[in-house]
C-alpha cells in the first residue's frame, strides 16, 4: 500500500536526517521552472538576434519557407464524433492498463480479486452496450 | 484481506444504488418508446431499498476495514440517510416534471451514480476514494446540468459548471497532494497519525493544504466569495437538477469537509474558525443581499441557497472555536438538522416554483401573481416552504436556524448568531415579495390555469409533510442526532 | 377554574379549524353566530378564571415537555396570573364585540368566512401569547400575532396602499422581533431558562438587588458586569415592545396598517395586538425594575410617543388616521407609566384604553360604513342622522381626553400623578401637554363629523343591531369601567398585586391640585377645538396661523421619510452595489487584465469572451487572499 511506499520511507530517513528534504524539493521545482522558462527565452529572445545575421526577404518572412502557399485558417476543426471514438478508445486503452498488473498478480489477489475485476469488465460493457444501442459507433 | 460480508456491511446502501443505476441503465437502453418511463421507478426502488440498508447501519459497531479505506461511522450514515431521503425527493420531483421538461431518461441512473460518490465521500477514509468520490459526483453533476444537450441556457451552465468545478476539485486535489506528501500517506488514519495530533513538522504546509482545502470546499458548496458560478448554472440546469445541486451536493461536499478538516485535526481548528466565520458572515450578507434583486425566482433561490450555505458554515466555525468534544457533537447535530430542514424546505419551493414556471412560462416573479386563486394549495404550500426558508417559528427552518444559534451561542461566538439573524431578517423581505405577489392584487387575463399532475402534489406534499414535521415536533430527530456517535 | 384556562385559546383555535374546513360551505350568519357564541364562551371562562385567581391567587404553571436539544429542554403550556386573568377578560371581551360589530360591516364581503377565519386565528394567538409561561412560547404566538395582523392588514389586497401597509408593518415589527429575540437568547444564557417564573426565581435577587445574576452556575456572558448585563438584556425586551406597541421611533406602521377593515383596527391595532408590547414590559417588571436606566428609557421613549403621536393627530384629515395615532399616544402613557413604576397603572389604562378605543373604532366605522368616506372634511352633521354613534363616539372621546367621570380620566390621571410624584417633572409636563393635544384632536374629529351641515348625497343612517349592540357595550364600558379603580377604592390594584412576590405597583395616592390641573387641561383643549370647529370650520385659518408647525405636525414630522432615506434606499443600494460589482467591476477587472494581456498579443480576444472567466479569475483572488490568509494564521508568512 502507498503508505509503505518507496516515497515514504525516503521521506522518514529525510525527517530522521534531519534534512527537510520534502520542502526541499519544491525549491528544485522552483529552479527547473525558472530554467525551464528562461531557456528559450535566454536562446530565443536574447543570444539568437545577437549571434545570427539579421536579413530579412519576403521570402524569408512566408509562413512556410519551402515555398507552400499557406490555405485557409491555422485552426482546423474536427468532427464532434472523432472525439467520442477518442473517449471509448481511452477507456478501453484503461481498461488493458488495469487487466494488466491484475493479471500477473492473479494469484496473490484470489476469488476477491477477480470478481472485483469482473465487476470492472462488466460496467465497461455496459457502457459499451449504452454507446452501442445510443448509435454513438455509427458515423452519421 | 477483505471478505465480501466486510464490504457488504460497509457499504450496502451504495451497492445497491450502483446496481440500481446499472440496471436502469440496461432497461432504459434496451427498451423502446412508453416503456422507457419505468426507468427512473427503478432509480426509486433502488433508493427505497437502500434508505433501510442505510437505517440499520445506525449505531452499527465502529469498523474501519483493514486498509482504511472506508469508515463505517454514525457520521457517514447520517449524511447517507440525508442524502438518500433528499434523492428520493429529487427523483420523484423529476418524474412528476417529466413529462412537461422533457428531460432525457438518462438522468435516472445519473442521479444514482452521483449519489453513489456523495455518499462515499461522507464515508471515506482515505484521500484517493475521497477524491475519488468527489470527481464520481461532480463530473455526474456536470453531466446533469447539460440534461437538456438542445437549450443553449443549459448547456452553458454545463460548461460553466464543468470549468468552475473542476478548478475546484483540481484546488482541493492540490491540497490534498500536500497531505499526502507531508504525511507519506493517503489514509486519514495515518496522516492523523503523523501530523502527531497537531500540524507535524512541517506545519507551513499544512497550512497551505487546509487552505487550498478549503477554498475548494468553498467554490463547492458556493460560499462567497467563491460563488459567482452558482446563479449561471442554478437557472440554466433543469429545476430537479437545480434541487439536487442546492441539497445533495452541498450537503455532502459539506460532509467532506467535516470528514477531512473535522476528522484530520478534531479540536485543534481553533486558529481557524475567525476564517470560516468571516467567510460565513459574507457568504450571508452577499446571498441575501444579492437576493433582494433578483426578478427570476430561480435565480433568486439560488442566492437564497448561497445564504444558506453561510448559514450551514456557522456550525463548523463555531465547533473548531471550542476544544470541548460536546460542542462538536453539538453542532454536528445542528448541522445535520439544518441540512433535513434545508432538503424538505429547498425542494419543496423548487418543485412549486417548476409546477408554476411551467404554468406560465416564465420564471419571473410575474408567474406567481395571483397564484392564492389560481391554486390556493400551492400556494400555500409555497408560503409555508418561503417561510420555513426565512426561519419562521413552527417550520423546520425555524428550528435548523435555533439550533444552528444555540451552537454558536454555546461557543461563545455571538456576533455569528445576530448576523444570522439579521441576514435572516433581510431574506424576510424577498420572500415576502414572492407572498405577496402570490397573495396579492391580480391583472386580469394573464393568470393561465395551473395544471398539475398528482405526482407533483405528491412531491410538494412529502416535502410540506417533513417541514412541518420538523417544525412541530422536532424532538424524535434531535433525540436521534444526540444520541449519535458521530466519529465511533 | 384556572388549571382549565387552556380551554379558552382552545375555543377560538377550534373555531378557526372548522372555519378552515367548512368556510365556503356555510352562510355568513351561521359564521358570525358561531364564532361570536364561542368567543363569548370563551369570555365566561375567562371570567369564572378572573373570579377563581381573585379567591385563590395566580396558579403554578402547567408545562409539558416538548423537545430536548441537549442539555436544553423546551417546555410549552400554560399559567394563569393575575396580570393575565384581567387580560383574558379584556381580550374575550373586545373580541367578542369585534366579532358582533364585523356581522354587518363586513356583509357581503366574498371572504367573509375568511375574515373571521383570520379574526378566530388572531384571538387564539392573542389569548395564547397572554397565557404563555415561558419567553420562547411567548415569542412565537408573539410572531403569530403579528403574521394575524398581516394578514388582516392585507386583507383588502387587491388595494395596493393595503398590501404596502401589510408589508411595511410586518417588517418593521420585526425590526423590534430581532432585538425582543436576541434578549430572550441573552436571558435564556444568563439563567438557563425560558420560563418567566424561572427567570424571576433565578434572577430574583438580582433583579430587585442588582447583585448578581447567578443560578445554578448561570453566568453573565461577555463578561459584563451583571447590571450592565440586566440594561442590556432589559432593553432588548423593549425594543420589541417598541416595534409591537409602534412606539417612537417604530411607530411608523400603526398609522398605515390602518388600510385594514376598520374591525380589524379595533380590535389588533387599538385593543389587544399593539398592547402585547405593554403587556410583555409589565410582565418583564422584575427585570425593569432591576434597571433603573432601562426604566427611564421605557419612561422616555413613551413620554416622547404620547407627545410626538398626539401632535400629529392634531391635523390629520382621515378619521381613522387620526384614532390610529391617538392609540400610538395612549400606548406612550402606557409605557411611561411602566417607566415611571407606575405598574397597575400602566395595567389598567391599559384596560380602560381597550375600551374607549375599540369603541371609538368602532364608531368611526359606524360612520365610514355609513358615508363611504374616510375624510373628515367630507363628513358633517351626523348627530341627528346616527343618534347612537353620536353618544357612542361622544362617550368614547370624552374618556380619552380624561373628561371625568369617564374611564379615561381616572386611569390616565393616575399616571401623570404617578410622573409627578416620582419627581419625573418634564415627562409630567409632556404627557400634560398630549393630554391637552389629545382632547383637541379628538373634539376636532367629535366635532367635524357630527356637528355641522351635512355633506355629501348619501343618506346615513345607523347600521344594524349587530353594529348597535357593540357600540352601547363598548360606550357603557368607557363610561363606567373607571370607577374599577378610583383612588377611592382602587380595586383593580389590589386585585394585580394580590399575593405579588416582589409587592410593586402600589401606585402613590392621589392629590386633588394634579387633578383639577388635568381636567382643566382636558377641558381647555376641548374648548379650543369647539372654538375651530364647534361652529364653523376655522380650520384653515389657524393651519395658516400655526405655519411651519402645521406642515411637519401634517407630514408626521417626515419620519416615513426620513427612513425612507436613512434605511430603505442604502440597503437598495448595497444590493445594486452588488450587482454593479458582479457585472462591472469584476468583468472590468478581467478586461483590464485583457488590456494588459494585449501586450503580449492574442490575449485579449479570449479574456474578453465570456464570463465563465471572470468567475476563475475572483476564485483564482480569492484562493490567494485565503492562502496568504491562512499562511498567516500559521504564522509562515
Amino acid at each position: 500500500m502507498a503508505e509503505e511506499s518507496y516515497l515514504a520511507r525516503f521521506l522518514d530517513t529525510c525527517r530522521y536526517g534531519g534534512i527537510r528534504l520534502y520542502a526541499n524539493a519544491f525549491i528544485f521545482l522552483l529552479v527547473f521552472l525558472v530554467l525551464a522558462i528562461a531557456l528559450p527565452i535566454g536562446a530565443l529572445a536574447v543570444l539568437g538576434p545577437l549571434l545570427r545575421p539579421s536579413k530579412p526577404s519576403k521570402a524569408k518572412n512566408a509562413t512556410y519557407e519551402s515555398g507552400l502557399e499557406p490555405i485557409g485558417d491555422a485552426r482546423s476543426r474536427y468532427n464532434v464524433r472523432y472525439y467520442l471514438f477518442a473517449l471509448m478508445f481511452v477507456i478501453f486503452d484503461v481498461e488493458i492498463i488495469f487487466l494488466y498488473p491484475w493479471a500477473v498478480s492473479y494469484h496473490t489477489l484470489g476469488v476477491f480479486g477477480y470478481v472485483e475485476m469482473m465487476i470492472f469488465v462488466v460496467l465497461l460493457l455496459i457502457g459499451l452496450m449504452y454507446a452501442w444501442r445510443k448509435k454513438v459507433l455509427e458515423w452519421m | 484481506m477483505l471478505t465480501f460480508t466486510q464490504v457488504w456491511n460497509a457499504l450496502g446502501p451504495e451497492i445497491v444504488l450502483a446496481i440500481g443505476g446499472f440496471v436502469a441503465m440496461v432497461y432504459e437502453f434496451m427498451v423502446t418508446g412508453r416503456a422507457k418511463q419505468a426507468t427512473p421507478w427503478i432509480a426509486v426502488l433502488s433508493v427505497l431499498t437502500a434508505i433501510p440498508l442505510a437505517w440499520s447501519k445506525l449505531h452499527a459497531p465502529l469498523a474501519t476495514y483493514s486498509i482504511a479505506v472506508i469508515a463505517v461511522d454514525d457520521f457517514g450514515t447520517i449524511f447517507s440517510l440525508f442524502i438518500l431521503v433528499s434523492v428520493l425527493l429529487v427523483l420523484l420531483f423529476a418524474i412528476a416534471s417529466q413529462a412537461r421538461l422533457k428531460l432525457a431518461f438518462e438522468y435516472a441512473y445519473l442521479v444514482l451514480f452521483a449519489t453513489v460518490g456523495a455518499m462515499v465521500i461522507c464515508s471515506a477514509l482515505d484521500l484517493v476514494t475521497l477524491y475519488v468520490g468527489l470527481e464520481l459526483l461532480s463530473i455526474t453533476t456536470y453531466v446533469l446540468v447539460a440534461l437538456h444537450r438542445k437549450n443553449v441556457k443549459s448547456s452553458e451552465a454545463g460548461l460553466k459548471y464543468l470549468i468552475i468545478g473542476s478548478i475546484a476539485s483540481a484546488i482541493i486535489l492540490y491540497g490534498l497532494s500536500f497531505l499526502y506528501g507531508v504525511a507519506g500517506s493517503t489514509g486519514l488514519s495515518r496522516i492523523a497519525t503523523a501530523l502527531q495530533g497537531g500540524y507535524g513538522s512541517e506545519p507551513g504546509l499544512v497550512y497551505l493544504s487546509i487552505a487550498l482545502i478549503l477554498v475548494g470546499i468553498f467554490v463547492k458548496i458556493s460560499a462567497a466569495p467563491f460563488h459567482l458560478w452558482t446563479a449561471d448554472v442554478y437557472e440554466g440546469a433543469p429545476t430537479p437538477i437545480t434541487a439536487y445541486l442546492a441539497v445533495v451536493s452541498k450537503g455532502a461536499v459539506l460532509g467532506f469537509l467535516f470528514r477531512v478538516i473535522v476528522w484530520l485535526f478534531g479540536a485543534k481548528l481553533g486558529e481557524w474558525f475567525g476564517l470560516v466565520g468571516w467567510i460565513a458572515i459574507i457568504t450571508m450578507v452577499i446571498g441575501n443581499l444579492g437576493a433582494l434583486s433578483q426578478r427570476n425566482i430561480k435565480r433568486l433561490l439560488a442566492y437564497s441557497s448561497i445564504g444558506q450555505a453561510g448559514y450551514l458554515l456557522i456550525p463548523f466555525s463555531s465547533l473548531s472555536s471550542s476544544t470541548l468534544a460536546s460542542v462538536m457533537w453539538q453542532n454536528l447535530s445542528s448541522t445535520v438538522f439544518y441540512l433535513f430542514a434545508y432538503s424538505f424546505m429547498t425542494i419543496g419551493a423548487f418543485a412549486v416554483f417548476s409546477v408554476v414556471a411551467d404554468a406560465s412560462g416564465s420564471e419571473d416573479v410575474h408567474a406567481f401573481t395571483g397564484l392564492s386563486k389560481r391554486s390556493p394549495w400551492l400556494a400555500g404550500m409555497m408560503t409555508l416552504f418561503l417561510l420555513s426558508l426565512s426561519g419562521l417559528p413552527l417550520t423546520a427552518g425555524f428550528f435548523g436556524k435555533f439550533s444552528i444559534f444555540l451552537g454558536a451561542l454555546g461557543a461563545g461566538q455571538i456576533w455569528l448568531g445576530v448576523v444570522l439573524f439579521a441576514t435572516s431578517a433581510i431574506a424576510f423581505y424577498y420572500y415576502f415579495g414572492i407572498i405577496r405577489a402570490m397573495y396579492g392584487r391580480t391583472q386580469e387575463g394573464d393568470t393561465p390555469p395551473v395544471r398539475s399532475s398528482p405526482m407533483q402534489h405528491v412531491v410538494v406534499a412529502l416535502c410540506a409533510i417533513g417541514t412541518l414535521w420538523l417544525g412541530i415536533f422536532p424532538g424524535p430527530v434531535t433525540d436521534l442526532l444526540s444520541n449519535l456517535h458521530w466519529f465511533g | 377554574m384556572a388549571n382549565e384556562a387552556w380551554l379558552i385559546p382552545a375555543i377560538p383555535l377550534l373555531v378557526y379549524v372548522i372555519l378552515l374546513v367548512a368556510g365556503r360551505r356555510i352562510s355568513e350568519p351561521v359564521v358570525a353566530g358561531i364564532s361570536v357564541s364561542a368567543v363569548l364562551l370563551a369570555f365566561l371562562l375567562a371570567i369564572a378564571v378572573l373570579a377563581d385567581v381573585a379567591v385563590n391567587g395566580p396558579t403554578a404553571p402547567t408545562t409539558y415537555a416538548w423537545l430536548d436539544f441537549g442539555a436544553h429542554s423546551l417546555t410549552v403550556g400554560y399559567e394563569v396570573t393575575m396580570l393575565n386573568a384581567l387580560m383574558l377578560v379584556v381580550v374575550t371581551l373586545v373580541s367578542a364585540l369585534v366579532l358582533l360589530f364585523s356581522r354587518s360591516y363586513m356583509k357581503g364581503d366574498e371572504r367573509f368566512s375568511r375574515f373571521y377565519q383570520y379574526l378566530n386565528l388572531f384571538v387564539f394567538s392573542m389569548l395564547g401569547l397572554v397565557i404563555s409561561p415561558n419567553l420562547l412560547q411567548f415569542y412565537i404566538f408573539w410572531e403569530l400575532v403579528g403574521v394575524c395582523s398581516y394578514l388582516l392588514v392585507g386583507f383588502w389586497y387587491y388595494k395596493p396602499e393595503a398590501a404596502a401597509a401589510a408589508k411595511k408593518a410586518f417588517i418593521v415589527t420585526r425590526i423590534g422581533d430581532v432585538g425582543l429575540f436576541i434578549g430572550i437568547i441573552l436571558l435564556y444564557i444568563a439563567t438557563g431558562t425560558f420560563d418567566f417564573n424561572g427567570l424571576y426565581t433565578a434572577g430574583g435577587a438580582a433583579f430587585s438587588q442588582v447583585a448578581t445574576l447567578a443560578y445554578h452556575g448561570a453566568s453573565v456572558p461577555f463578561g459584563m458586569s451583571s447590571s450592565g448585563f440586566i440594561t442590556l438584556t432589559a432593553l432588548l425586551v423593549f425594543i420589541g415592545a417598541v416595534g409591537k406597541s409602534a412606539q417612537f421611533p417604530l411607530h411608523v406602521w400603526l398609522p398605515d396598517a390602518m388600510e385594514g377593515p376598520t374591525p380589524v383596527s379595533a380590535l389588533i391595532h387599538a385593543a389587544t395586538m399593539v398592547a402585547a408590547g405593554v403587556y410583555l414590559v409589565a410582565r418583564m417588571q422584575p427585570l425593569f425594575a432591576a434597571s433603573p436606566v432601562a426604566s427611564e428609557t421605557v419612561a422616555v421613549i413613551g413620554g416622547i410617543t404620547a407627545l410626538l403621536a398626539a401632535s400629529i393627530g392634531l391635523t390629520q384629515r382621515d378619521i381613522k388616521r387620526v384614532i390610529a395615532y391617538s392609540t400610538v399616544s395612549q400606548l406612550g402613557y402606557m409605557m411611561m407609566a411602566l417607566g415611571v413604576g407606575a405598574y397597575t397603572a400602566g395595567i389598567f389604562h391599559l384596560m380602560t384604553h381597550a375600551f374607549f378605543k375599540a369603541l371609538l373604532f368602532l364608531t368611526a366605522g359606524s360612520v365610514i360604513h355609513a358615508l363611504d368616506t374616510q375624510d373628515l372634511f367630507s363628513m358633517g352633521g351626523l348627530r341627528k342622522k346616527m343618534p347612537i354613534t353620536h353618544i357612542a363616539f361622544l362617550a368614547g372621546a370624552l374618556a380619552l381626553a380624561g373628561v371625568p367621570p369617564f374611564a379615561g380620566f381616572w386611569s390616565k390621571d393616575e399616571i401623570l400623578s404617578a410622573a409627578f410624584q416620582s419627581g419625573h417633572y418634564v415627562l409630567y409636563a409632556m404627557g400634560l401637554l398630549a393630554a391637552f393635544f389629545t382632547a383637541f384632536y379628538i373634539f376636532r374629529v367629535y366635532f367635524l363629523v357630527f356637528w355641522g351641515e351635512a355633506k355629501g348625497e348619501k343618506h346615513a343612517h345607523e347600521g344594524g343591531s349587530a353594529m348597535v349592540i357593540p357600540l352601547l357595550v363598548l360606550g357603557a364600558l368607557a363610561t363606567l369601567s373607571g370607577f374599577l379603580n378610583t383612588p377611592f377604592d382602587p380595586f383593580v390594584t389590589r386585585f394585580l398585586t394580590y399575593g405579588h412576590p416582589l409587592g410593586i405597583g402600589i401606585d402613590p395616592p392621589a392629590s386633588l391640585p394634579l387633578i383639577l390641573v388635568s381636567v382643566i387641561i382636558a377641558l381647555l383643549g376641548i374648548w379650543l377645538a369647539y372654538s375651530v370647529y364647534g361652529r364653523a370650520n376655522r380650520g384653515a385659518e389657524l393651519a395658516k396661523r400655526m405655519g411651519v408647525l402645521y406642515t411637519l405636525s401634517y407630514n408626521k414630522f417626515y419620519i416615513d421619510e426620513i427612513y425612507h432615506y436613512l434605511i430603505v434606499t442604502p440597503i437598495f443600494t448595497i444590493a445594486r452595489a452588488i450587482a454593479f460589482i458582479d457585472r462591472f467591476i469584476i468583468d472590468g477587472i478581467v478586461r483590464m487584465l485583457g488590456e494588459l494581456g494585449y501586450t503580449g498579443g492574442v490575449t485579449l480576444k479570449y479574456a474578453n469572451t465570456g464570463q465563465v472567466q471572470t468567475y476563475g479569475v475572483l476564485t483564482l483572488f480569492g484562493l490567494v487572499a485565503l492562502v496568504a490568509i491562512a499562511l498567516g494564521i500559521g504564522g509562515v508568512l
